[in-house]
């Protein structure tokens, strides 16, 4: 039986991709040249993350693993771009022993050492792809180059917002992006904007974007669970908002393919709860400027317009107490 | 190909009535029983251009239908007038062999079929052309959105609890 129980957030809020530089927030085409191009990040909350994600993957597999069978070549591929980066950047937590194509993968956080071939399927449990995205935390999506366009031909996806790797499976990503009502201000769809310039993405020079939802108390909203979760919404309050409704940070990183030429998205999702932003008032002020100013019909796209009030509210609380305490001092 | 078009209900090859495009030189019409008078007609119209046609009937295989298909030269446009199951088969056999959504006009002569996915049980089901809501045969209730997936063939359906109303007792 699926559970889902909201049991970890960013303690490191250096490692937090906070995503507002100003005070109002609107869709636009903000990607950006990635700097450090290793997308592997081990945080404080590294096993928690992982653990659970292996859950939600044994319980849901449908849910949260998709792929084609003629992938098999290209999720070789991103294994060995991921086993690479990974022991790069954390030789002491990632180690692996490449004897030709035969290789022994080592996760010394969860103990784990795994022998295989490299290049033969049959030797691994599970799909190249599904089995090195577990030694991480994050969501990977590898959309395929093709007409000009981009397909989901393999996804694992844990931290979905509106979002399932079952139904989306082998949609172009235009179709993926259809309900985004948005248009940028020359008036073109701001989604075939994006794809686009992922069209110009090389290899070697990843870029990458932030995007941003509230969550009720839950880890993701998909659309197989949205009987559940709809209804959880309306149980925000400005009292329990603090505590319960959590910025969800979703760091998108995409990379062309050498090879195979299709484009990985690697997303690092990450939560704040909204009574955590009262560690740098900074963040505590731009983001209740961003949410007391959102158009009707984003907060609805987002699914937040249910709770959205209730979570200002509280931020407007929370602000006229830290002005008491300061017109007192 | 896993995504190729499917018919749905509203795909833009649907048509309620055919039409002749400048730029193909040379047009093939396939028809079952109900869209005989329609295909006619249309070939009558036309009967200044190359043309080929088929009849389908329920005991003309598929093989033949695919064997018409394949051998229309390259540019050809399609014209497709049956009911709704025909219309589906030839359609697919014609983009099996080639053929863009662009390439072929749809003329449906009985009810278009349309059908909701539940993202419960992951089945397709047929429901009414106006239903916002229906109970799929797993039991979950849901809203049928707009979001169409061609690889699961049918309309999402958003999975949601009714709210039950409390009948009142007595006065």
């Amino acid at each position: 039986m699926f559970t889902q129980k909201l049991d970890f957030k960013t303690t490191d809020l250096e490692t937090f991709p906070f995503p507002f530089t100003t005070g109002n927030y609107r869709y636009s085409n903000d990607l950006r040249k990635l700097q450090n191009i290793n997308c592997v990040e081990i945080t404080p909350e590294y096993e928690l993350q992982v653990r659970t994600k292996r859950r939600l993957l044994e319980e849901q597999p449908e849910v949260r693993y998709q792929s084609y069978p003629h992938t098999h070549e290209m999720q070789w591929e991103v294994l060995e771009m991921l086993v690479d980066m990974a022991v790069s950047r954390y030789p002491q937590h990632f180690e692996v022993i490449k004897d030709g194509q035969n290789w022994t993968f080592k996760n010394n956080i969860l103990g784990e050492v795994d022998s295989f071939i490299f290049g033969d399927s049959s030797t691994l449990e599970l799909e190249p792809f599904d089995y090195i995205g577990r030694h991480f935390h994050n969501d990977f999506v590898l959309m395929v180059h093709r007409d000009d366009n981009f397909y989901l031909e393999v996804g694992q996806v844990s931290y979905a917002a509106l979002f399932s790797a079952h139904w989306n499976k082998g949609m172009s990503f235009n179709e993926i992006h259809g309900p985004v009502p948005f248009v940028s201000r020359k008036g073109d769809q701001l989604a075939d904007r994006i794809r686009r310039f992922l069209l110009s993405v090389e290899p070697g020079e990843p870029w990458t974007r932030i995007n941003w939802n509230l969550m009720a108390n839950r880890w993701d909203v998909n659309y197989e669970t949205m009987d559940v979760w709809g209804p959880e919404r309306d149980l925000i309050t400005p009292e329990n908002a603090g505590e319960l409704v959590r910025l969800r940070v979703e760091e998108q990183k995409f990379y062309r393919m050498p090879r195979s030429n299709a484009i990985l998205f690697v997303l690092n999702t990450q939560f704040l709860p909204l009574e955590d932003l009262k560690l740098r008032q900074e963040w505590f002020d731009l983001t209740y400027s961003v949410l007391q100013d959102i158009p009707k019909e984003m907060a609805e796209y987002k699914g937040i317009a249910p709770y959205l009030p209730q979570s200002v509210e509280y931020l407007r609380r929370e602000k006229e107490k830290l002005k008491a305490v300061e017109n007192k001092a | 190909m896993y995504n190729r078009p499917v018919l749905f209900d509203q795909s833009t090859s649907l048509v309620k009535e055919f039409s002749l495009l400048q730029e193909r030189s040379k047009i093939a019409v396939m028809f079952d029983e109900s869209g005989k008078l329609q295909a006619e007609a249309f070939l009558k119209e036309v009967n200044n251009l190359p043309t080929s046609s088929l009849l389908v009937t329920e005991w003309l295989q598929d093989e033949t239908i695919r064997e018409f298909i394949s051998s229309q030269k390259i540019g050809t446009q399609i014209y497709i007038a049956a009911k709704w199951d025909t219309a589906c088969k030839i359609f697919s056999m014609s983009v099996e062999e080639g053929a863009s959504e662009e390439e072929i006009q749809t003329f449906i002569t009985d009810e278009k079929k349309r059908y909701v996915y539940c993202m419960k049980c992951f089945n397709a089901s047929e429901i009414s052309l106006d239903e916002q809501t229906v109970k799929c045969s797993c039991g979950t209730h849901l809203e049928v959105g707009s979001f169409f997936s061609v690889v699961r063939k049918g309309y999402i359906g958003y999975p949601f609890i009714p709210v039950v109303q409390r009948q009142k007792v007595g006065s």
